[in-house]
C-alpha cells in the first residue's frame, strides 16, 4: 500500500537539520507497522511525510503506486479526510467541543448527513468505551479516556490507513494496553497501520517494526512469533543499535 | 448530538471570547463613528441647511473634506486592525488550525467555519455599531445645531444609505479577513522562506532605510518635501528604532553584575525587537492622534485669522414674479430686526442657473453701498461674482455661461470687482449684468431677488456673540431655512468669515476629537490583542523567575517596568516624529518656533492624557493577572493563562 523509495527531508534555517535523509520501506495492505527510534532519528518527520502535511526534499512516497507529490493541493486534503486517519501523542483534541463532537469533526468536514453521523459515532463510541462521556468537555476526561476518543476520531470515516504518533506516549500501562488491543482488533479488520513509538511493547503489537536511526532505516523486523517473543526480538534490536534506558522509555520529554 | 459548521464557530467563539473582546469593541467603535459621519454625510436636511447657511460654501466643503479624510483613516486602520488581529488569531489558534487540516479540511472547509466566525462577531459588532452611530448622530445634530449657530436639523435615516454603510462594513471586514487568511493559508504545510524572498527583504530594509534618512534630512532642514513623506517616516522610523536602534543601544548597557535591571533592559529589547512591527503600528496610530490634534491647532490659528469685519447681508431670491407670503414675513422680521437699513427689489430674468440683471438696478445697489457704478450699453455685459474669489476661478458652469453669453450675441466687458458677496448656491451661480434697453427684450421669466442690506455684528452694537445669533435664528425660523424646498429659494448672504472660521474650527474639532478616541482605542485594543499572545509565553518565563529565586516584588518591578517600557516607546517615538511635523509646519508658514513651543507643550500633553488613560488599564491589569498567574503552584502555565 505504501512504499517509500530514497526519502529525505532537510529544514533549512541558521541551522540547517536534515531528520532524513535516505529512507526506503514498504508497507502493505493490511500491514501494522511500527517505526521505533531515538528521538531525533526522524520519526516524526516521517509521519508528517505519510501524511501529506509535508512535502519531501528528495525521494517518493507511493500510495497505491500514486506519488504524493503528485498530488494537487485538493487531493491532499481529500486524501487525509478519506484515506487516512491520525492519531497523535497529545491527542490534538480541540478543546472547543465535546469528546462525541470531536469525533464528530471528520463527518463534519466530508459533508455526512447529521443522524447518519451521528449513529455511527455511537456504534464506535460504544466500541471504544467512551459512550458515557459523549457530553464531556475534553478537560473533564483522563488521559485514556482522550486518547481513545482521539482514535475514535481518527476511525469514524473508516479510512484504509491509520498513521499514529506516539499514540501512548501520554498513557498509563492499563491505558496503554487497552488502546493498543484496540488497534490491534482493528488491525485484524484490514485496515493498514503505521504507529512511531519508543515503547517496545507497542512495537511488540505490530507485525512488521523499522528502526530508524540517523535519518534512515537501520533495520526492519517481521514478526511470525508469538508476541512476548517479538518483544524480546525488538529489546535485542534496540540494543543492537544503541540504545539505551532513556531510548526505550515510554513518556518521550517534551 | 452534532456537529455543524455553525455550531462549531459557534463554540470557538466562546472558546476564544478574550480575544474577540477587543475585535469587536474596535469595529463597534469604528462603527459607530463611520455611522455618525455618514448619517451627516447623507442627511438632506443637514446638507440643505448647510448649503444655505454657508453661501461661501466653505464650511460644507470642510465638512465633506474633513468627514472624508476621517473616514478614510478608519477605514484603512479597520482594514489593518481586521487584518492584524485575525492574523494574530491564526497564530494562536494554530494547533487547532493543525489539527482540523490533518483531519482534512482544506481552504474551503476552513473558510466556512472562520468566516461563520468573523461574520457573526464581526456583524453583531457592526449592528451595535450602527445602532450606537445612529444615537450618536441624533446627539451629533444637536450639538452641531448648537455649536455651529443652525436652525433645528431633523435626524433623517435613508434606507439607501444604511443599505450601503452595511454592505461598506461587511465589505472592509471580508477583505481584511481574508486577507489575512491568504497570509496564513492554514491548508499548506510551512515552508521557510527562499532565498529570493530573503533578498528582497533585505532589499526593501535597505531602501525603507534610504527613504527615511531622506525623510530626516527634510525634516531637519525644515523642507516642504517631509509632508509629503511624512506617513512613511513613521512607519519606517518606528520599524527600524524598534527593531534595531533601540536593542543596538540596550546592547552597549553591560553592568559589571547580572542584576535585575540588566534582566529588565534585556527583555525590553527583546520584546522591541520581536514586536518590531506591531510597535510601528502603534506608533502610526498614535503619531495619527497627534496630528489629528495639532490639526485643530492649526485651524484655531487659521480659524482665528479669518475674522474680519465685513457686512452682514441677506438675499433673496424667488422663482416667481408675484411677491409671496414667506417673502412678505422674511421682509418683516429684516425690518423689525434692523428698521434703518436698506432694502431693494430687483427683478432679474433667470436661465436656469445663469441670473441677468439690469444695469440700473446694479447701479442703484453700489450707489447705495458706496460703490463705483458702471456702464452697459447695447448688447454689452459684464459678470458680477457670487464671491470675489469668483474672479480667480474659471469652473466649466462659468464657462458654459460665459458660451453662452456670446451666443447670444453678447460682448462681454471685465468682469466687475467689488467685494460683494451675492448669493452662491445651486440656484444662483453666475449672475451677468445686461443693459437696460436689451433687458427688457430677453425671453427669460422674470424672478424677483430682494436684497436687505444688514449690519455686521460688531455695527449692530452688540458683542455678545448669543444675542447676535439669536438675530440670525429669527430670521432663519421666519424663512424656514430647515425646510427643504427647491423654490422659492432663499440665501443668507453671510458675508461674516468669522462666522464661517469659528464653525470650521469647531467642526474639526468634533471630527478630529471622535476620529482621536478611536485612534487610542484601537491601540489599546491591538495591544490587547498582543499580550493575548504573549501571554503563556510570558509566564513561562515567570515561573523560570520564581524558580531562580527572584522576590515577588522584584518580580512586579519587572512586569511593571517592561510593560511600561513596550507600552511607552510607540508614545515617545510618536512624540518625536510629530514634533519634527509641527518645527516643518511652523517654519514653513514662516513663523518663529520659540512662540509655538507652549502651544506644542499643550498640544502634547494632552495627546498625552489621552494615551496613558487608553494603556493605562492595559499597563496595570496585565502585570498584575500575570504575576497572579504565575504564583500558582504549577510548574507550567495554566491553560486558562490568557487575560
Amino acid at each position: 500500500m505504501i512504499e517509500v523509495k530514497q526519502l529525505g527531508k532537510v529544514y533549512p534555517g541558521k541551522v540547517t537539520e536534515q531528520p532524513l535523509t535516505d529512507v526506503n520501506f514498504r508497507v502493505e495492505e493490511g500491514e501494522m507497522v511500527a517505526v521505533m527510534g531515538p528521538s531525533g532519528s526522524g520519526k516524526s518527520t516521517l509521519i508528517n511525510l505519510l501524511a501529506t502535511l509535508d512535502e519531501p526534499s528528495w525521494g517518493s512516497i507511493l500510495i497505491d503506486g500514486v506519488d504524493t507529490a503528485t498530488f494537487k493541493r485538493k487531493e491532499m486534503t481529500r486524501f487525509r479526510r478519506e484515506t487516512l486517519g491520525i492519531i497523535f501523542q497529545e491527542f490534538n483534541l480541540l478543546d472547543s467541543l465535546t469528546l462525541g463532537e470531536n469525533m464528530l469533526v471528520p463527518l463534519m468536514l466530508s459533508g455526512k448527513k447529521a443522524k447518519l453521523a451521528r449513529e455511527e459515532m455511537e456504534q464506535l463510541a460504544r466500541r471504544l468505551q467512551i459512550d458515557d462521556l459523549l457530553d464531556k468537555q475534553v478537560d473533564e476526561v483522563s488521559g485514556g479516556q482522550r486518547q481513545r476518543t482521539a482514535i475514535g476520531r481518527a476511525l469514524i470515516h473508516t479510512p484504509r490507513l491509520i498513521l499514529a504518533d506516539e499514540p501512548t506516549g501520554a498513557l498509563d500501562f492499563q491505558a496503554t494496553k487497552h488502546v493498543m488491543d484496540v488497534l490491534a482488533e482493528l488491525n485484524a479488520t484490514g485496515m493498514t497501520m503505521v504507529i512511531v513509538t519508543h515503547d517496545p511493547q507497542v512495537a511488540s503489537y505490530c507485525n512488521h517494526v523499522l528502526f530508524l536511526k540517523d535519518g534512515s532505516v537501520q533495520t526492519e523486523l517481521f514478526r511470525d512469533e508469538p508476541r512476548r517473543i517479538f518483544f524480546q526480538r525488538v529489546i535485542e534490536s534496540l540494543s543492537l543499535l544503541g540504545g539505551d534506558e532513556h531510548q526505550l522509555s515510554a513518556i518521550r520529554p517534551t | 448530538m452534532s456537529i455543524n459548521y455553525l455550531q462549531y464557530a459557534l463554540r470557538n467563539i466562546r472558546r476564544y471570547q478574550r480575544l474577540y473582546y477587543g475585535y469587536a469593541l474596535t469595529i463597534i467603535i469604528a462603527m459607530t463613528i463611520v455611522t455618525s459621519y455618514w448619517n451627516l454625510l447623507t442627511n438632506g436636511s443637514f446638507q440643505n441647511v448647510a448649503k444655505i447657511l454657508s453661501q461661501l460654501n466653505q464650511v460644507i466643503e470642510m465638512t465633506i473634506l474633513f468627514v472624508f479624510i476621517a473616514e478614510l483613516i478608519i477605514l484603512f486602520f479597520s482594514i489593518l486592525f481586521i487584518y492584524s488581529t485575525t492574523y494574530t488569531m491564526l497564530e494562536h489558534r494554530k494547533n487547532d488550525l493543525r489539527t482540523m487540516r490533518t483531519l482534512g479540511s482544506g481552504l474551503s472547509h476552513f473558510l466556512k467555519y472562520f468566516l461563520i466566525e468573523v461574520l457573526i462577531v464581526g456583524g453583531l459588532a457592526i449592528t451595535a455599531g450602527m445602532i450606537l452611530g445612529n444615537v450618536l448622530t441624533k446627539m451629533l445634530l444637536l450639538s452641531v445645531v448648537k455649536i455651529m449657530f443652525l436652525p433645528p436639523i431633523e435626524f433623517e435615516l435613508s434606507f439607501y444609505a444604511i443599505l450601503a454603510l452595511i454592505g461598506g462594513a461587511f465589505l472592509v471586514l471580508l477583505i481584511a479577513t481574508v486577507l489575512a487568511i491568504y497570509r496564513f493559508r492554514p491548508d499548506r504545510p510551512v515552508r521557510s522562506r527562499s532565498l529570493f524572498r530573503r533578498r528582497v527583504w533585505i532589499l526593501t530594509q535597505v531602501l525603507a532605510l534610504l527613504l527615511l534618512i531622506y525623510g530626516y534630512v527634510l525634516a531637519f532642514v525644515r523642507m516642504y518635501g517631509f509632508y509629503m513623506l511624512f506617513p512613511l517616516v513613521i512607519f519606517i522610523g518606528s520599524f527600524f528604532i524598534c527593531r534595531y536602534i533601540l536593542p543596538w543601544l540596550i546592547q552597549l548597557y553591560r553592568p559589571c553584575r547580572l542584576s535585575l535591571r540588566k534582566l529588565i533592559v534585556s527583555e525590553i529589547a527583546n520584546q522591541l525587537r520581536t514586536n518590531s512591527t506591531l510597535i510601528a503600528l502603534g506608533t502610526i496610530l498614535t503619531s495619527c492622534a497627534l496630528t489629528a490634534v495639532g490639526l485643530v491647532f492649526l485651524f484655531q490659528l487659521i480659524g482665528l485669522d479669518l475674522s474680519s469685519q465685513n457686512q452682514f447681508g441677506l438675499v433673496y431670491y424667488e422663482e416667481s414674479a408675484q411677491p409671496t407670503k414667506r417673502l412678505k414675513d422674511i421682509k418683516q422680521t429684516m425690518t423689525d430686526a434692523f428698521p434703518d437699513r436698506y432694502q431693494q427689489d430687483i427683478e432679474v430674468k433667470a436661465e436656469g442657473k445663469r441670473i441677468f440683471l439690469p444695469i440700473s438696478a446694479y447701479n442703484k445697489m453700489m450707489r447705495q453701498l458706496h460703490l463705483e457704478e458702471r456702464t452697459a450699453n447695447g448688447r454689452q455685459s459684464f459678470f458680477v461674482p457670487a464671491r470675489p474669489v469668483q474672479l480667480e476661478e474659471n469652473t466649466p458652469t462659468m464657462k458654459k455661461a460665459e458660451q453662452a453669453m456670446k451666443q447670444e450675441g453678447f460682448k462681454l466687458l471685465s468682469p466687475s470687482s467689488h467685494d460683494l458677496v451675492f448669493g452662491y448656491n445651486y440656484q444662483i451661480e453666475t449672475i451677468f449684468v445686461v443693459s437696460d434697453a436689451v433687458f427688457p427684450t430677453l425671453k427669460q421669466p422674470v424672478r424677483q431677488i430682494v436684497v436687505f442690506d444688514t449690519p455686521a455684528y460688531h455695527d449692530y452694537g452688540t458683542r455678545d456673540w448669543k444675542q447676535w445669533m439669536k438675530i440670525v435664528r429669527n430670521i432663519q425660523s421666519a424663512a424656514k431655512l430647515d425646510e427643504k424646498q427647491p423654490v422659492p429659494y432663499q440665501l443668507i448672504n453671510e458675508t461674516e468669515d468669522e462666522i464661517d472660521g469659528i464653525r470650521i474650527v469647531r467642526l474639526v474639532t468634533f471630527v478630529v476629537i471622535l476620529l482621536t478616541i478611536w485612534l487610542f482605542v484601537i491601540n489599546a485594543s491591538f495591544l490587547h490583542v498582543w499580550m493575548q499572545m504573549t501571554a503563556e509565553q510570558e509566564q513561562k518565563r515567570m515561573k523560570t523567575l520564581f524558580a531562580l529565586g527572584f522576590g515577588s516584588r522584584n518580580i512586579r518591578r519587572y512586569l511593571l517596568m517592561k510593560y511600561g517600557a513596550v507600552l511607552l516607546i510607540p508614545y515617545l517615538i510618536s512624540v518625536f516624529h510629530a514634533f519634527l511635523l509641527f518645527q516643518v509646519v511652523v517654519t514653513q508658514a514662516g513663523l518663529e518656533m520659540k512662540p509655538f513651543l507652549n502651544l506644542a507643550v499643550f498640544w502634547i500633553s494632552i495627546v498625552t492624557v489621552g494615551y496613558f488613560l487608553s494603556v493605562l488599564p492595559i499597563w496595570l491589569r496585565y502585570p498584575r493577572h500575570l504575576f497572579r498567574k504565575s504564583s500558582e503552584s504549577s510548574m507550567y502555565p495554566t491553560p486558562n493563562s490568557r487575560v
